[in-house]
């Protein structure tokens, strides 16, 4: 069988295309409602949307555009109830490995599911959309701009502006050095040997072991209990991985001995970290020209280096400092940040600006905060470490906590685009009924079945109702 | 899709008319929802993403080519919304199980427009292609294509 191509026309098509690129890009913007040009852009015309028809009523397409602000957000909420069910899957593992009966290798099979789970809340932040939009990545999100902070969260009466504050001093780790501020060195003797603890897991130093040797065991149990200590040869210290007052590095040896070796006074020495100090800068509303930002009853809250900034009305701003500063041996800073001023734009580019009536003015936003193990500190946890479950526990209640509100911030977004919907159906003489919205399987199977004898019934004007597509833009949907 | 497939497609879409195009949409739609299966079977979710990704296109087509003057596109409007909420789901639950069900949404609407396209005896929307008839001229096992109209030039003279 001879297969006629024609190429001609293909390439012809081809050719035509290509101009309606651009013109495609906005048709998809605006067409599916989900604008983010300037409410001013004619959505009416035929470059939008392939129709071959003109007109298209302003109250139509509003009603369209609320209706897919309503499934856009149902669908993020059904995303995010699927984020809800791994997060508390996640907590419960974390409780599981709480349990001090736990083998190590029995908290590495929970860490290692731990991790899974924190991958697909990943993937499922990364593939949520609606009409090819992605919805939970971000993309919808407010966009805060600034230097030295990331992981950034606003809440919704969080309004746009600058926001200031100085770091004065940063969040300190705790760390315990040994008195001599000496190296290990030497070999372990009978009477040094012995049993020690950092934050409660048990090193075991034997006699005849090398300073290496014991330098290596200390190293890897200061990694379990969430430690990290000083670089071989240098003099001895142990530094929490974690900033703040509540972070905490306690040494215990079981003798004198052994206490000695290391070169400290006591057999117990427990130190604590130090929170930040920050000033946060009010607006005074008062001088020419104003100065906006925080209200002088904003107050905010520290865990080490995650700031937390509330006020009245639900604002909430949260996101982590920059604190890697490297100093060289004299005390000189030779790389990163932790104090001074931060500056926090936050915008008002991001959300979904939805038309929802036939004026320039009646659009809504609706936002969706992004949704990612790192946004929610789920990288923090680690139950094979000292403390590691506890920390686990924290970091969950909060991330559940968080997609708790977003759900419920979305739902109140719903029910006013809901009721958008019917008011503007209401108003259009045209429309003799809602659009229904379809929730299940089987109402879907009885409205197609309604349907397809209902177009059939009425031939001439299903025809002009849906037949409106143009061949260019058509093709435009074929590709390898 | 193959290349194979696009030529075919692509044939079909410059000879139809303005319902015929649409059964086309139609079946472009399933071919890309049986990709999403296949790929799904295969365990390659970036294949997986791309082949729905399509189908909502198709459907993104359909919902933009309604024209709302009549009442039928109504509930046309929210077949297809049904299905574009079914494939985001199936995207993020990575469950093909809720593009089964657009599936019968579409087969029903499709059957209708099938049957339209039949008495809809207007012109193809694509002026000035090649009208190309089939038949088996010498052989039974032998299909021979012709075509009327064919200019390499398309009207176009420099």
């Amino acid at each position: 069988m001879k297969i006629n191509n024609n190429i001609s026309a293909v390439v012809t098509n081809k050719q035509l295309l290509r101009t309606e690129d651009s013109l495609t890009a906005a048709m998809q913007r605006l067409s599916s409602g989900l604008k983010i040009n300037h409410s001013k852009d004619d959505p009416s015309g035929m470059a939008i949307s392939g129709k071959m028809h003109t007109q298209i009523k302003g109250l139509g397409r509003a009603s369209q555009n609320a209706n897919d602000g309503v499934s856009v957000i149902q669908t993020a909420d059904g995303a995010l109830s699927e984020v809800t069910s791994m997060l508390q899957r996640m907590r419960e593992l974390s409780v599981q490995a709480a349990n001090e009966l736990n083998s190590p290798d029995e908290r590495g099979a929970v860490q290692k599911e731990i991790g899974s789970l924190r991958n697909e809340i990943d993937r499922v932040s990364s593939d949520t959309e609606f009409n090819t939009k992605s919805l939970l990545d971000g993309s919808l999100d407010t966009r805060v701009y600034g230097e030295h902070f990331s992981r950034t969260y606003v809440s919704e009466s969080v309004t746009p502006g600058t926001y200031k504050m100085t770091i004065n001093s940063a969040a300190e780790q705790a760390s315990t050095s040994n008195a001599t501020a000496t190296a290990l060195t030497g070999t372990v003797t009978a009477a040094q040997a012995g049993a020690m603890k950092i934050n409660g897991v048990g090193i075991k130093i034997t006699e005849g072991m090398s300073a290496s040797e014991v330098y290596e065991s200390l190293r890897k149990g200061a990694e379990e209990a969430s430690c990290q200590i000083s670089n071989e040869g240098d003099p001895l210290k142990i530094s929490s991985n974690y900033y703040g007052k509540s972070s905490s590095v306690e040494v215990v040896f079981g003798n004198e001995g052994l206490r000695d070796y290391f070169g400290f006074t006591d057999l117990k020495t427990t130190s604590y970290g130090k929170d930040a100090d920050i000033t946060l800068k009010t607006e005074d509303l008062t001088t020419n020209p104003p100065v906006f930002g925080f209200s002088k009853q904003a107050t905010v809250n520290t865990d080490g280096n995650r700031y937390t900034v509330t006020d009245t009305n639900g604002f909430e701003m949260e996101f982590l400092a920059q604190n890697d500063v490297v100093k060289d041996g004299t005390g000189t800073v030779i790389s990163g940040w932790s104090t001074g001023d931060l500056d926090i734009e936050v915008s008002d580019i991001g959300p979904m600006v939805l038309q929802i009536g036939a004026n320039e003015s009646q659009n809504m936003k609706v936002r969706i905060p992004s949704i990612s193990s790192e946004n929610m500190y789920l990288d923090e946890i680690d139950v094979t470490k000292a403390g590691g479950p506890d920390r686990a526990m924290a970091n969950l209640d909060k991330a559940i906590a968080r997609v708790s509100e977003i759900r419920s911030g979305m739902g109140a977004n719903q029910n006013r685009l809901e009721s958008t919907v019917m008011s503007l159906d209401e108003t259009d003489e045209n429309m003799n009924s809602a659009v229904s919205r379809i929730e299940d399987s089987d109402m879907a199977a009885e409205m197609a079945e309604y349907t397809r004898y209902n177009v059939l019934q009425q031939a001439a004007t299903s025809v002009l109702s849906q037949a409106n597509e143009i061949p260019q833009t058509a093709l435009q949907l074929l590709q390898k | 899709m193959t290349s194979e497939e696009i030529k075919e497609y692509t044939q079909r879409i410059i000879q139809s008319n303005r319902t015929e195009i649409i059964v086309v949409l139609f079946d472009i739609y399933n071919k890309y929802i049986d990709e999403s299966h296949k790929a799904l079977k295969d365990g390659n979710n970036d294949e997986y993403k791309n082949s729905c990704h399509n189908a909502s296109r198709v459907i993104l087509h359909l919902k933009n080519d309604l024209d709302f003057r009549y009442p039928q596109s109504r509930n046309l409007y929210a077949l297809y919304d049904y299905c574009d909420r079914c494939i985001s789901k199936s995207i993020y639950s990575r469950d093909d199980k809720y593009l089964e069900d657009t599936l019968k949404v579409m087969s029903d609407l499709r059957e209708s427009f099938v049957q339209l396209a039949q008495s809809d005896s207007s012109e193809p929307l694509m002026k000035n292609a090649e009208k190309i008839t089939f038949g088996l001229t010498y052989d039974r096992n032998d299909v021979t294509g012709i075509q009327e109209n064919y200019d390499s030039r398309r009207g176009f003279l420099v």
